[in-house]
């Protein structure tokens, strides 16, 4: 950690997930390793190799949102603002005007606005119109950034980063340094990702890395990844301030480290994985035998698990088998831009109530894949550290670390 | 009573922008209903959708009543029915 930096606290959270519309639901699914990974409903899959996915059921837009304001937004932009009021109204924030001012918020997104786009394209090639003149603004990656800015009033630094799966722990590293160093007295981060839509899942069908069933992750017979949506948004606050207005902490959010494979375009690479997690530890400054539980990337695919095993070996040694390994996207699906925000969500959960939540689904152990992966059933742990990694294509690593709140 | 078209952009006008129906007639401007020049390009372009035809660009910028929306989108679905339906067979909707 910088010298004379900040301590900074985690002190709401908002969750819109296949497990529900809200972050408690969110948590009771996780909890009970329940799947939320079913029947793709939202998009014919006819001619696809896979038809489930982890997608937000029941979502209303008018149970959120006036129509003038939904119209101007894509699914996933209304995730991201229904996760950030979710987790400014819990938190508890006591606004005032330089308080808005210097408030960031950094959002990850990976797609952005699919549905809005594909229908642009159905409007333009196939039925040969104009496209509608919100296609641009609800396309555009940062829309979610902007909404929440201005649905709630926020003025200080505002962006969105998009590094494919990694996007949101990208973007929560970006605010968390933010905070830590001044740069912003506040921070509303996260991701949020809306992928179904047809021609969308059509490309992920041609890279085949989608499972034709469900998610698995570290089993033998995993198949692949399932793709979720939703979003999830944390707000990050200097521990100082947040203990100064009685705010609940969550937790603490004490590292982020990054690298890059620069290696292959999807194939990870487990030295850039480990270079990632030994980043946010170094930044963190915690020894790896600190930590007790990893939110894995745990993708299911046939290429992420061993390569994340052996990351994780690399860097905890012989405590590797003292670590609970857990890959929660079994449950919540692989939300892309959205998934690092979702597992950090489930990291600080976990820390908070001592629970430390399963990979479901799980079935029988990959010699490859030798971790304590806490299968099916959640496990009671006090756990002091906790990490959460998210590795994207392209080679793009980002970890993020946390430290409980609990006495 | 209002003819159907304009009946139809204030029932939209009014289920969008949450504006009373009765509060709309044919003369009240977008600026005065608080709906903006974005705001009111969406409107034309919705109805253009549902009714599968399009008014020409250079006309969608004058747009600045519900009259006119609704004088524009009668014009191009006259001109839709003389010109073979060219629109309306290429939007299977309307």
């Amino acid at each position: 950690m910088t010298v004379g930096a900040r301590r900074v606290a985690v002190t709401g959270v908002g969750a819109i997930s296949a497990l529900g519309a809200d972050a408690d639901a969110f948590w009771d699914a996780l909890a009970a390793g329940r799947s939320g990974i079913g029947p793709i409903q939202g998009v014919d899959c006819t001619g696809l190799r896979f038809a489930n996915g982890a997608e937000v059921r029941g979502y209303d837009p008018a149970g959120h949102f006036e129509r003038r304001q939904s119209d101007l937004m894509d699914r996933f932009a209304q995730f991201g603002v229904v996760a950030a009021r979710e987790a400014v109204a819990a938190a508890g924030v006591e606004w005032t005007p330089e308080l808005r001012e210097a408030a960031a918020v950094v959002t990850g997104a990976c797609v952005g606005g699919q549905g809005a786009e594909e229908q642009g394209f159905v409007d333009v090639y196939q039925n040969g119109r104009r496209a509608h003149p919100l296609t641009v603004p609800r396309v555009m990656m940062n829309a979610a950034a902007s909404q929440i800015t201005m649905d709630l009033g926020l003025r200080g630094p505002a962006f969105t980063v998009s590094t494919a799966c990694s996007s949101a722990n990208h973007a929560i590293g970006q605010a968390f340094w933010m905070v830590r160093s001044g740069a912003a007295e506040l921070a509303v981060a996260g991701g949020s990702e809306a992928p179904f839509a047809f021609g969308h899942l059509r490309s992920w069908d041609a890279i085949r890395a989608v499972s034709p069933d469900t998610c698995r992750p570290f089993s033998r017979d995993r198949k692949g990844m399932v793709i979720g949506e939703g979003a999830a948004m944390l707000v990050l606050e200097p521990l100082e301030a947040a203990r100064a207005r009685g705010a609940a902490v969550l937790a603490e959010l004490v590292g982020f480290g990054m690298s890059a494979d620069a290696h292959h375009l999807t194939a990870p690479s487990a030295d850039g994985a480990a270079r990632a997690v030994r980043a946010a530890l170094r930044d963190a400054g915690v020894a790896p035998e600190r930590v007790g539980y990893v939110n894995a990337h745990g993708t299911g695919t046939a290429a992420n698990d061993p390569m994340e095993t052996s990351a994780l070996r690399a860097v905890f040694g012989p405590h590797a088998d003292r670590l609970a390994v857990s890959a929660t996207k079994s449950m919540h699906g692989h939300a892309l831009g959205a998934a690092g925000a979702l597992e950090a969500v489930a990291t600080v959960l976990a820390l908070r109530h001592g629970l430390l939540p399963p990979t479901a689904n799980f079935t029988e152990a990959d010699p490859e894949c030798d971790l304590d992966v806490v299968p099916n059933q959640a496990r009671r742990a006090e756990v002091e550290h906790a990490i959460s990694n998210s590795f994207a294509f392209g080679g793009l690593n980002a970890v993020l670390a946390f430290r409980t709140a609990r006495e | 009573m209002y003819d159907e078209l304009t009946q139809r952009v204030i029932a939209h006008i009014a289920q969008v922008h949450a504006v009373p129906a009765d509060d709309i007639t044919p003369e009240s401007t977008f600026e005065e209903l608080d709906i903006d020049s974005l705001g009111a390009m969406s409107l034309v372009a919705d109805l253009e959708i549902e009714m599968g035809v399009e008014v020409p660009n250079e006309e969608l910028l004058k747009i600045k009543t519900v009259g006119q929306a609704a004088d524009s989108l009668a014009r191009v679905l006259a001109g839709a029915g003389a010109a073979g339906q060219v629109e309306a067979a290429a939007a299977p909707q309307a």
